[in-house]
């Protein structure tokens, strides 16, 4: 069953399953990972609100063939206090549902060049990615609400 | 007032406010030691001197570029709108403004995806195994591993699947 308002407004249109672990790697804090399409593909995504745009592995985004006709390269940004060299795209990521209706976005990515030895999944940061995005989480069945802003 | 303004030649009124060269050069060397530094409030603070001046667009290029350095990712789309505004025909500064703009709704669509559900059971069981690993899953079957991404796609070419994109691709948690 998918959330609503007390009005009656949907809050949710979708919903999917995520998992809860740990991003391999130094940091131990388990993340919420979820399936989502990136341009089409299927892969998994850790939720990071702290962090901006969706930042994608060079090799997925090589994989993938991000449009580089608006790109804007050879950028250094911080993202949680680190400096990373690369690439801004603008792409379509796709929340999928197991439940409801999946939502596809145009959003903001970032890809760090290929020496910055980013080897992590997707992240789903906040601001310029989910940040149109109502999202809530049910810790009980591991689901991932999520609809649009209305 | 930061700059100066002038005389409108032959009316004897005043035109907007110019900003000063010097004023500008000084809040442009701040929000390059405010980016240097990753301090994203400092960043702002020097932006905040020039915010309402009419800068050439070169300029807005190279401060929403010292913006994202900083961290000011907000601010770096703010300010490419802003530039977007003052100079709508600059190609580059549309550039900047189109790709840094909020995310667009795209469509809905209706069916939900089939191999979800068992990609994330098998995660689940076997995800840690694997853990640091790029992976292949296709409807909960595991059909490679490697630690180099293109070597996985290799064994995916090598088991004649080329289209990947109903196989996760990830690396394992």
């Amino acid at each position: 069953m998918l959330l609503a308002l007390s009005n009656g407004e949907s809050f949710a249109t979708g919903a999917n399953l995520y998992s809860f672990d740990p991003v391999p790697g130094e940091d131990v804090s388990a993340r919420i990972i979820l399936q989502v399409l990136v341009e089409g593909q299927l892969t998994s995504a850790v939720l990071d609100t702290g962090a901006p745009y969706l930042i994608c592995s060079p090799s997925l985004s090589r994989h993938i063939g991000f449009d580089g006709e608006f790109a804007l390269s050879q950028h250094e940004i911080l993202i949680r206090g680190y400096r990373v060299k690369g690439s801004l795209y603008r792409i379509n990521l796709e929340l999928i549902a197991t439940e409801g209706e999946g939502l596809t976005l145009e959003v903001v990515a970032f890809v760090p060049d290929p020496d910055e030895a980013f080897n992590f999944p997707t992240f789903l940061g906040f601001l310029g990615c989910l940040e149109w995005t109502r999202f809530a989480v049910d810790p009980s069945s591991n689901t991932f609400y999520f609809g649009p802003h209305p | 007032m930061n700059g100066r303004s002038q005389h409108i030649p032959g009316t004897g009124a005043l035109s907007l406010p110019v900003l000063s060269e010097d004023w500008r050069e000084s809040a442009m060397d701040r929000m390059e030691d405010a980016a240097e530094a990753g301090n994203g409030y400092a960043f702002l603070s020097a932006y905040k001197g020039i915010e309402d001046e009419e800068l050439p667009p070169a300029d807005y290029i190279r401060i929403i570029q010292l913006a994202l350095k900083a961290g000011a990712h907000l601010a770096a789309r703010e300010i490419s709108a802003q530039a977007n505004r003052r100079h709508p025909s600059d190609s580059e500064v549309q550039k900047y403004a189109r790709l840094l703009a909020p995310p667009k709704l795209v469509r809905r669509s209706p069916q939900t995806h089939p191999y979800i559900e068992a990609n994330h059971n098998w995660m689940k069981q076997h995800g840690r195994d694997y853990r640091g690993q790029w992976v292949a899953i296709l409807n909960g079957q595991l059909l490679g591993a490697s630690a180099s991404f293109d070597d996985l796609i290799g064994q995916l070419n090598n088991l004649q699947i080329n289209d990947t994109k109903d196989v996760l691709l990830t690396i394992a948690c």
